[in-house]
């Protein structure tokens, strides 16, 4: 995990932690950097981590600064399109939350400027994490499938097994629809990617010009992303998407739910560690 | 004994308008690269939105002093630092503002930015082009005279 975008004092810091146990780096203008691991906060000292606030090592506007600059490579009109919406991710699919002062024209978002936070969040592949999924998805066939979770159940962890999974089956063409750039270091001769489009331009000039038989994308928000689900699904492909929520309910109840996409919901809960299912139903919300 | 001492003087002299004539040399070079970069970073933030990282580590940049600078500032994070003497203190303000903006705003501003510095640095290539071709042959010509004027008194 390449994490040299960091300034050399919170690098030299952060390379005494176990790297893999980390979920979360929050780093704030002025305050402590803290770290997430497993559902626990701590604070980053000098020696790795620790719960005492007073020997945390404290972040400043500069040090945020000098991290937007690696990660854009000195070069913000390449990734305006991505500040703009809130994140920065890394070539190694390391996503980064932003928080500053939003630039807008007639309420629309033109960039955020004088950044005052950020949220790194360590992605983790954990070979295997799907398995019990994998067993509710593909019976005698792949089942339209939407995993469902808050943030950092680990959902994104989940897909990217899954397109290693269904990589090895050997049968399907796979296309990920990565939004955000998290998924491009997965690697597969069945898979495709577009990478840092729009879900609605993924979806469409995916299916035409890359006849994918399963489409795999990571977080569904709003109407059109739900809409895109439903024009695939209507053309025979199969969809495996995760969206945030915590129970079936909240889903279901979304104003831009489509009915009768999704054969499998699978409900995760939280334990420490990725893919832990709560609950699974089938296409008429029954419990398996 | 003296035709030895006068034909080294003009050797020697000759030499000296040539390293003077350098400077214009320099001076063009700079500019040319300047002017070059400052049209590829263009297209790139119209086209292909590389990073200037990447194009820093693509350009082919052999032994150039606009490079160097660039590199130190972007890619090493050091202060601007410019010892080079063929630019004005005006020239050095303009490279250091450009090297501090550069890659620092949206696509929109960048562009603006980037066709603010072309005009400048086109009149500035012409003009280093020109100065080239005047004086480069005027250094090493008053050299090879102030030499052999030497010569022509040590016989």
């Amino acid at each position: 995990m390449d994490l040299t975008f960091l300034p050399e004092k919170l690098y030299n810091c952060i390379s005494k932690c176990n790297i893999n146990s980390i979920t979360e780096i929050r780093i704030r203008n002025g305050y402590k950097v803290r770290l997430k691991v497993g559902n626990k906060l701590y604070y980053l000292s000098n020696d790795g981590l620790t719960l005492l606030e007073n020997q945390g090592v404290k972040c400043d506007y500069n040090d945020i600064q000098y991290i937007i600059n690696n990660v854009t490579e000195h070069s913000i009109y390449a990734f305006n399109d991505k500040i703009k919406n809130g994140y920065l991710s890394t070539k190694d699919g390391i996503r980064l939350g932003l928080a500053g002062e939003c630039v807008t024209d007639n309420e629309k978002v033109l960039t955020i400027k004088n950044f005052n936070s950020i949220n790194v969040r360590i992605p983790h592949e954990i070979i295997g994490c799907s398995d019990k999924i994998f067993d509710y998805i593909y019976q005698s066939k792949i089942y339209n499938t939407i995993i469902i979770s808050p943030p950092l159940f680990g959902k994104t962890t989940i897909l990217k097994d899954l397109i290693r999974k269904l990589n090895l089956l050997n049968t399907e063409t796979i296309l990920v629809v990565d939004e955000r750039g998290e998924f491009n270091h997965i690697k597969g001769e069945n898979v495709d990617y577009i990478c840092y489009s729009s879900k609605k331009f993924a979806f469409e000039n995916g299916i035409r010009v890359l006849s994918p038989n399963i489409i795999i994308a990571d977080e569904l928000v709003d109407e059109s992303d739900w809409e895109c689900v439903k024009k695939a699904s209507l053309s025979g492909i199969k969809i495996i998407a995760s969206c945030h929520g915590s129970s079936l309910n909240d889903i279901i109840n979304r104003a831009c739910y489509k009915n009768k996409v999704f054969e499998r919901f699978v409900v995760l809960k939280s334990c420490g560690q990725a893919g832990v299912i709560d609950k699974v139903y089938d296409q008429n919300y029954r419990e398996l | 004994m003296n035709v030895f001492i006068g034909v080294v003087a003009l050797i020697c002299c000759t030499y000296i308008g040539f390293v003077f004539s350098k400077k214009y040399s320099k001076r063009k070079k700079f500019f040319y690269e300047f002017s070059e970069f400052n049209k590829k970073i263009k297209n790139e933030i119209i086209y292909s939105q590389n990073t200037i990282y990447f194009i820093l580590k693509n350009a082919n940049q052999g032994n150039s002093d606009f490079y160097n600078c660039l590199n130190e500032v972007i890619l090493e994070k050091n202060d601007f630092v410019f010892n080079e003497n063929y630019l004005d203190t005006e020239e050095i303000d303009f490279y250091k503002n450009y090297t501090a903006n550069i890659g620092g705003g949206d696509k929109l501003s960048q562009i603006k930015f980037v066709e603010s510095a072309y005009e400048y640095l086109s009149e500035k290539h012409k003009n280093s082009l020109e100065d080239e071709i005047k004086y480069k042959k005027l250094y090493v010509k008053l050299g090879f005279l102030i030499g052999l004027i030497i010569l022509i008194v040590l016989i």
